[in-house]
């Protein structure tokens, strides 16, 4: 009885594996690294990136979750990283905001209607518009980045969207918590959620039961790029400048972060928590491998092998937890 | 209706009411109503016989194959539909499950409602219905209440495509 009640556990809550991860590096890493790791100034830096990634996570998730992928929405959070600070110094905080949300808006709803109306796989049409939005943001800056003067940087405006801290903490932390909540109550706690949701377990028969599949599917990834372009913004805040190559290969962390929370690539899946969990454990690792003096090349071979072992790890436990029934 | 794969990712309450999820409205927000849909969830696990230990809050993958039916047809019957479509939907279960969707099946006529059972399987459906149909390339090639025939005759008419009735030997 204890083994199925752990069992049914398991198997409702997904981010429980990379919560149990994020625990066990906490507390490998605060106590290896001779407090360089833990420390306030650098859990609130990991907190500030955790922010970014994870908004572009939460975004990609709503997308795996219909069963189609993303990749890209690095492009997006570099676009619109880009927007927002030209349009930051030529007009004004609030229409540079709307603004780097429409392109978010705009890519994601391109990329959705490519894919439904032509029923081409999603990851064949963002692979294609992860480089059209890229070589444009290439294209734009020309090779130098846009930023903003210091003596700009105190508009509210621009405080409150990532360029400055409540209490030592970047803004930006404060955005991520208020979109996984409300996201929470959207998939998880509206008919619409329970939609999207059914779309990823099966278009086929969603669709039989009068759940509008195109429509869903759009709506996902029109909210991925909203959510990434969000994340640009904020990170632009974040840093004061931005140029071509401005959220590269983040694309790949979000999908990672993702997967390691606990949504299932085929859809149907997903744990928000587990993915914004997946984003911080990421932004440690990083961290930890800066602070321990690594070169952070290495992360990215990391960032595999954690992925591969990840997705082997929770495929073994939901079979465990599904076991018996 | 009656494909035995589906929503499985969704609990049994989320599942039952996809696409007709029953809200309230909080601050203009609809938000499901879980008890409801737990409730009438769980009065499906009792009536159409599912196992003691289902939860409404199990996936549907949880489930049997029967119990995916019965749970299909639990909601054709809350959704007051008059007319339930079941296509092959004994298809791939063992057969006491079989026996069990059947029943309901005869318990649905029962209650007054209209069910067109689409099968290959002209011994178990000569049990159930009250009028056979036999279709073949889009054409009613046969429509006749069950006394009137046999289950073998029935048979027979299918094995010869219909030719014994259809297309009679030209006139002399």
């Amino acid at each position: 009885m204890t083994g199925s009640t752990f069992r049914g556990i398991v198997r409702r809550h997904a981010e429980l594996g990379i919560t149990l991860i994020a625990i066990a590096l906490v507390v490998a890493f605060a106590t290896t690294s001779s407090g360089r790791w833990a420390n306030f100034y650098n859990i609130s830096t990991i907190l500030q990136v955790t922010a970014t990634l994870g908004l572009m996570a939460l975004g990609v998730s709503l997308v795996i979750g219909t069963g189609e992928i993303d990749i890209s929405l690095g492009s997006t959070f570099g676009m619109a990283a880009l927007v927002y600070l030209w349009l930051f110094n030529h007009a004004n905080p609030i229409a540079a905001l709307i603004a780097a949300l429409g392109v978010g808006v705009l890519i994601g709803w391109l990329n959705g209607v490519l894919v439904t109306r032509t029923n081409t796989p999603s990851l064949i049409i963002t692979l294609g518009t992860l480089m059209i939005f890229r070589g444009l943001a290439i294209a734009l800056t020309q090779g130098f980045s846009f930023s903003v003067a210091y003596a700009d940087r105190g508009d509210p405006v621009y405080q409150a969207l990532g360029g400055g801290e409540v209490l030592g903490v970047n803004t930006a932390v404060l955005w991520l918590v208020t979109v996984l909540l409300a996201l929470s109550v959207f998939l998880f706690a509206t008919p619409s959620g329970n939609r999207l949701l059914a779309v990823g377990g099966s278009a086929a028969s969603a669709h039989s039961r009068g759940v509008r599949v195109d429509r869903v599917k759009t709506f996902a990834f029109v909210a991925c790029g909203a959510l990434a372009a969000f994340g640009g913004v904020l990170e632009a805040g974040k840093l004061g400048f931005a140029d071509g190559s401005m959220g590269r290969l983040m694309e790949l962390q979000a999908i990672a972060a993702c997967v390691l929370g606990g949504c299932a690539l085929a859809g149907g899946r997903v744990s928000l928590v587990g993915t914004v969990t997946g984003a911080f454990v990421l932004s440690s690792i990083q961290s930890y491998l800066v602070v321990i003096g690594v070169r952070p090349q290495w992360f990215i071979l990391l960032l595999g092998l954690i992925v591969v072992f990840a997705a082997l790890g929770d495929k073994a436990l939901r079979t465990w937890a599904l076991k018996g029934r | 209706m009656c494909r035995p794969q589906g929503d499985d990712n969704l609990s049994i309450a989320r599942n039952f009411y996809l696409g007709r999820e029953p809200v309230r409205r909080i601050a203009g927000i609809p938000i499901l109503d879980f008890a409801k849909m737990r409730e009438m969830s769980r009065r499906v696990i009792h009536d159409f016989g599912l196992r003691e230990n289902v939860s409404v809050d199990d996936e549907v993958e949880t489930l049997s194959g029967g119990e995916r039916q019965s749970v299909k047809i639990g909601r054709a019957v809350e959704f007051k539909n008059r007319v339930i479509i079941m296509d092959e939907p004994t298809n791939h279960l063992s057969v006491r499950e079989r026996e069990h969707v059947n029943e309901l099946a005869l318990q649905l006529r029962d209650q007054g409602l209209l069910v067109i059972y689409i099968t290959h399987d002209i011994f178990q459906v000569h049990r159930l219905a009250d009028r056979i149909v036999i279709m073949e390339n889009g054409e009613k090639i046969k429509d006749i209440s069950t006394q009137a025939m046999s289950a073998d005759e029935l048979e027979a008419v299918i094995r010869s495509g219909g030719r014994a009735v259809h297309k009679e030997p030209p006139a002399s």
